[in-house]
């Protein structure tokens, strides 16, 4: 049967920029408003249609992730595939570590990284993809610092932010050029080739490169391949991508092909009776039909979303992300059957429990406390007097009596009455009772063995 | 069943009909949207799996219908890419109850393939020729929008050792003469740009126009881009011949005497955008206006009257022997609607 696009979800990556979450927990199965995070985009794929997804986990947590579906009421069959982080490598490896189960027969591939949360529709996506014929389509948002700069609980830090810069030909999306945050010094360049191609440019650094891709099968295969110029990079967004929008512009190579590497004209393809249609074809709308002959194959398009699409990739925006899931959650998880006051959640009487807090499945909630605009994860157990206030607490946590926490986040059980203010908890030893915490991270301390 | 037409209706609408959304329109002009159609039609075919027990060709004519429904529903047809699908409709009723899946499709395909190379390649090349005969050496040809046949023509003009030169008329929205003029400058053909507000003062300087038509009625009568009847009957009134260039797969049995029976809306905020400073925007929210209807037609129809000689690839014909090709070619298919 032929099927029209797969899709791969990235969700073997370390968490750089969150490590003091990422010791134990591997980032996308990270709670989210009570969910792990690689749920959104497997929710966004469920609801564009998709039945199978292949996933790339790091080694060892196949386990975790294929019990992922089951546990939160998604209809998707994981096709899980692993690969080994301890050289630390990029996106661009794990793809390679499924490049065999990419099947022939599909014309596109969606490929999106686990801890995207947005509400765009990925059939609206697909449906721009395949009308413009476009080898490679990204999904771009608006820069929203109230998630990027947001402050995280813990010890105050200079927020770093590194945004990308995103060229774009003004009035019709054609991607330009492209560069990662944290990969340009002071200065970007910008060939001749770029400038001639295009009457209008828009250069932005609001806009982010949400790391949603749709590529044609060819182009994948491509990036695949050893013998291209792909071969040695290590990142999809900040190597391949690149490298791919600047061969939009770029001649037929002169050497023979024993002499150098695979061009991407090698592997163009082009559909059927294309070059017959744009020959006849007398409209003025500028697509790869048009007969100009500046667009072709290899075009490449941003997919430009105003609503909300963030990446829970820091620290900053993972803490907001959480903080804000209650009014978020209705439209970038649809349709769907997992509630965020779960009914499996008791919630005993005298247990005051306000309307904007989460409170995950199988979750006990003891009478006396009371939890505002917080999120509780999954079968966890706040015993009586104790007082949350804007936290966010991961699963299986236990909180002791007569705590009061405020503005943290709960990552480890804690079993001693205190007071935390602000602060991080992953290590349940650093509790002492009756003390008060304050702008701390409480977490294991390294061994450097 | 279900599971089995979803993916195939779905990949063959997604595929093409986003290129025919009315506010898109991304493939313009019938010849191109009849190669888009067939295209499309044949990696469905492609993809197509005859389910248990049942005839393919009456279940691939049924499973077609929707598709094509779909289709029209996106962007009405035009009449040619109504012929070509009732060509294939044909082809696929016409297919025996005991050929075998794989040879079917085959037969299917290899016939989209011919028809295509028929009915568009051979036949551009030949009209490009008949219409060669008919320009002289010093023409001053005047044309409407982008026409890849007439460029096929003056190519085989300059080929023949003749010098003219080309007047491209354009409308304004949508200019598609832009490109007629980069394609025809690239060829080094002198080449001219004039709006189709112009035509009545260089009229008198034009020797020959040639225009494509979309469609030719059974009475004589060319269905063109919106503009095509005001080019004629300029034409007329300074004696200078009107030559038409058409297909003869576009040729149907329609009657029409006005513009207003059988066409289609095209873009209407183009109409009211306004270029100068002062007025921009300020017909932007016509459709919430009271007492106010923009209409932008697509196509008008010029009457048989006003053609000098209608080059298809048969040969040169006046306006009068087109009931004989509708008659000769299309008996058959025309004949069971």
């Amino acid at each position: 049967m032929h099927l029209e696009a797969q899709a791969i979800v990235l969700a073997a990556g370390p968490g750089m920029r969150m490590t003091t979450l990422t010791n134990h927990t591997p980032k996308c199965l990270l709670p989210l408003g009570t969910l792990p995070m690689v749920c959104y985009p497997l929710q966004l794929l469920q609801e564009a249609g998709f039945s199978d997804v292949t996933v790339v986990v790091s080694e060892g947590e196949e386990q975790r992730m294929s019990k992922v579906v089951e546990q939160y009421n998604l209809k998707l069959n994981l096709d899980i595939a692993s690969v080994n982080t301890s050289h630390d490598p990029g996106t661009a490896d794990s793809l390679r570590h499924v490049a065999s189960k990419i099947k022939w027969s599909i014309d596109d591939v969606v490929i999106v990284s686990s801890d995207l949360v947005t509400d765009v529709k990925l059939q609206q996506i697909m449906d721009r993809h395949r009308s413009s014929g476009a080898a490679l389509t990204m999904l771009t948002a608006n820069n929203q610092p109230e998630f990027t700069k947001a402050t995280p609980p813990g010890p105050k830090t200079k927020p770093t932010f590194n945004s990308d810069v995103i060229c774009t030909e003004s009035g019709t999306g054609r991607l330009m050029y492209a560069v990662a945050g944290g990969d340009y010094d002071e200065v970007i360049t910008l060939h001749n080739r770029v400038l001639k191609s295009a009457t209008s440019l828009d250069v932005s650094t609001s806009v982010v490169d949400a790391h949603l891709y749709i590529m044609k099968r060819w182009l994948v295969e491509y990036i695949l391949s050893k013998e291209s110029s792909c071969g040695d990079m290590g990142s999809l967004k900040a190597e391949i991508l690149p490298h791919i929008i600047s061969r939009q512009f770029m001649k037929e190579p002169t050497k023979d092909r024993s002499d150098r590497k695979l061009d991407i004209h090698d592997v163009m393809e082009k559909e059927e009776y294309d070059d017959l249609v744009r020959k006849y074809n007398s409209s003025v709308v500028l697509s790869r039909h048009h007969n100009s002959c500046q667009l072709d194959s290899r075009v490449c398009y941003v997919y430009h979303y105003q609503g909300c699409c963030v990446r829970a990739n820091t620290l900053n925006s993972y803490w907001e992300l959480n903080r804000r899931m209650h009014s978020l959650f209705e439209e970038v998880y649809p349709n769907s059957t997992w509630s965020i006051k779960h009914p499996s959640a008791d919630i005993q009487e005298r247990a005051q429990v306000s309307d904007d807090s989460l409170i995950g499945s199988g979750s006990v909630i003891c009478e006396k406390t009371n939890i505002t605009n917080s999120v509780v994860g999954n079968h966890c157990r706040i015993n009586p007097f104790v007082r949350l206030l804007n936290c966010v607490l991961g699963d299986h946590i236990t909180i002791a009596s007569g705590c009061v926490i405020e503005n943290s986040l709960i990552a480890a059980n804690v079993e001693k009455k205190c007071t935390i203010k602000n602060c991080i908890v992953t290590d349940p030893n650093k509790i002492e009772e009756n003390k008060t915490y304050m702008n701390e991270i409480l977490e294991a301390s390294q061994d450097f063995a | 069943d279900e599971d089995g037409r979803r993916p195939h209706a779905r990949s063959f609408t997604q595929h093409k009909a986003n290129i025919w959304m009315n506010k898109d329109r991304i493939v313009d002009g019938s010849t191109a949207r009849v190669v888009s159609t067939l295209a499309a039609l044949k990696r469905f075919i492609n993809d197509y799996r005859t389910p248990e027990s049942c005839d393919l060709s009456r279940d691939l004519a049924e499973k077609l219908l929707p598709n094509v429904a779909f289709l029209n529903a996106c962007r009405p047809h035009a009449i040619a890419m109504d012929n070509a699908i009732r060509f294939l409709k044909h082809k696929v009723n016409s297919i025996e109850a005991s050929m075998p899946e794989a040879q079917a499709k085959d037969e299917l395909r290899t016939a989209i393939d011919d028809y295509l190379q028929e009915n568009i390649n051979l036949a551009s090349s030949t009209i490009a020729s008949h219409a060669a005969s008919l320009i002289d050496d010093g023409d001053v040809i005047l044309t409407f929008g982008y026409s890849a046949v007439l460029i096929e023509v003056v190519e085989a003009v300059c080929k023949g050792g003749s010098n003219i030169s080309v007047v491209v008329v354009d409308s304004p929205h949508p200019s598609s003469g832009v490109s007629m003029v980069k394609k025809l400058s690239s060829m080094s053909v002198t080449t001219y740009y004039r709006l189709i507000t112009d035509v009545t003062h260089i009229m008198h300087k034009v020797t020959k126009v040639v225009v494509e038509a979309e469609a030719v009625m059974m009475n004589g009568a060319i269905q063109g881009i919106c503009g095509t009847a005001g080019l004629a009957l300029a034409a007329a009134t300074h004696d200078t011949p009107f030559i038409v260039l058409c297909h003869t797969y576009k040729f149907c049995n329609n009657d029409l005497t006005d513009s207003l029976v059988i066409n289609e809306l095209g873009d209407a905020d183009s109409i009211v955008s306004c270029p100068s400073r002062e007025y921009f925007g300020l017909l932007d929210n016509w459709r919430e206006t009271q007492n106010l209807n923009v209409v932008s037609l697509v196509y008008d129809v010029t009457p048989a009257c006003l053609v000098t000689a209608l080059v298809t690839e048969q040969s040169v014909l006046p306006t009068s022997a087109v009931p004989v090709i509708i008659r000769r070619n299309y008996a058959d298919i025309l004949g069971q609607d």
